[in-house]
């Protein structure tokens, strides 16, 4: 199965985030991923990156963060679960091993609970006048960052590699039960020969 | 950041005119809302113009009702991706999000 694998460094600079979020959401969308898949891996790329800025770096400009992307294409048609691999490097200092465990455990929960809570909620917007069930002031204001991280991907990993730290993201997207409409006609006229030789 | 206000029925329509609530402009955010917000009248917040919200630009929005002491809040607009952020994080459970207008 090909993939796109590419290498992308951005200054230490929050203003720079989203022409990476950017970039990467353009190659998932040519690659046919499904939009709330580009979506929340877009929201993941740009809460790793962030957290790189603002927590390693301490917003601090003149530092690089590195971005490595391996996503599976699509086989030239034949749409199959694929593999999507993020890492996020930097050179600052490290997330502390109780916030990355607590940020699991909270997404764990929230993935356990999810379904019978989701239930209640019935179809999307549709409870939307009924009455509300915590009050704003209760809800805090950060740290769902690594929260939303995690509940998005199969696989997070957070290691100090030398001077770097490095996030490793991964996540199978499903196969799709059919091509998104505008795939269609693509794959009809280019027909498996036609697709690049990328390993 | 452009941020205008309409009002209707007691209610005050607040539209963020951004395509991204980021933390490049979190704290432009919650200036600008801080400006509207006076937490005596409902609060309709209107997405419509926001394409992506990270977990810094949620946590500018949710300040800044806090902040205000808004009670009654509703999101207008959202668009999918806004409204899996707000899912995801629960905020849904404080603040209504209105259905997608057709």
């Amino acid at each position: 199965m090909a993939a796109a694998r590419m290498q992308l460094t951005i200054p230490s600079e929050l203003g720079q985030v989203r022409f990476l979020g950017l970039a990467v959401r353009a190659l998932l969308v040519e690659l046919a991923y499904p939009e709330d898949d580009v979506a929340s891996i877009e929201l993941c790329l740009v809460e790793a990156v962030n957290n790189a800025i603002e927590h390693a770096y301490r917003e601090e400009a003149g530092h690089l963060v590195e971005v490595e992307l391996r996503a599976e294409d699509d086989a030239g048609g034949s749409v199959g679960a694929r593999t999507l691999e993020l890492v996020v490097r930097d050179r600052g200092r490290s997330i502390p091993e109780e916030i990355l465990e607590k940020a699991r455990a909270e997404a764990q929960a929230e993935k356990e609970g999810g379904d019978a809570l989701d239930g209640s909620h019935g179809f999307d917007g549709g409870d939307a006048l009924g009455s509300l069930e915590i009050d704003v002031s209760s809800l805090a204001e950060g740290g769902y960052g690594l929260r939303l991280i995690h509940q998005v991907m199969d696989e997070v990993g957070y290691r100090r590699d030398g001077e770097r730290n490095a996030m490793t993201m991964k996540k199978t997207i499903a196969a799709a039960t059919k091509p998104a409409n505008d795939a269609v006609p693509k794959a009809a006229l280019d027909g498996p020969g036609a697709t690049l030789g990328l390993s | 950041m452009r941020i205008t206000t309409s009002r209707t029925d007691g209610a005050v329509t607040v539209r963020v005119h951004t395509p991204r609530l980021d933390a490049a402009v979190a704290d432009e955010l919650r200036k600008g809302l801080a400006e509207v917000l006076d937490g005596q009248e409902p609060a309709v917040i209107d997405l419509s113009d926001v394409a992506f919200m990270d977990s810094s630009g949620l946590g500018a929005l949710v300040g800044s009702l806090k902040a205000a002491g808004t009670k009654d809040i509703s999101i207008a607009g959202a668009q999918p991706a806004v409204r899996t952020v707000l899912r995801m994080t629960r905020v849904d459970r404080a603040v209504r999000v209105l259905p997608a207008t057709m």
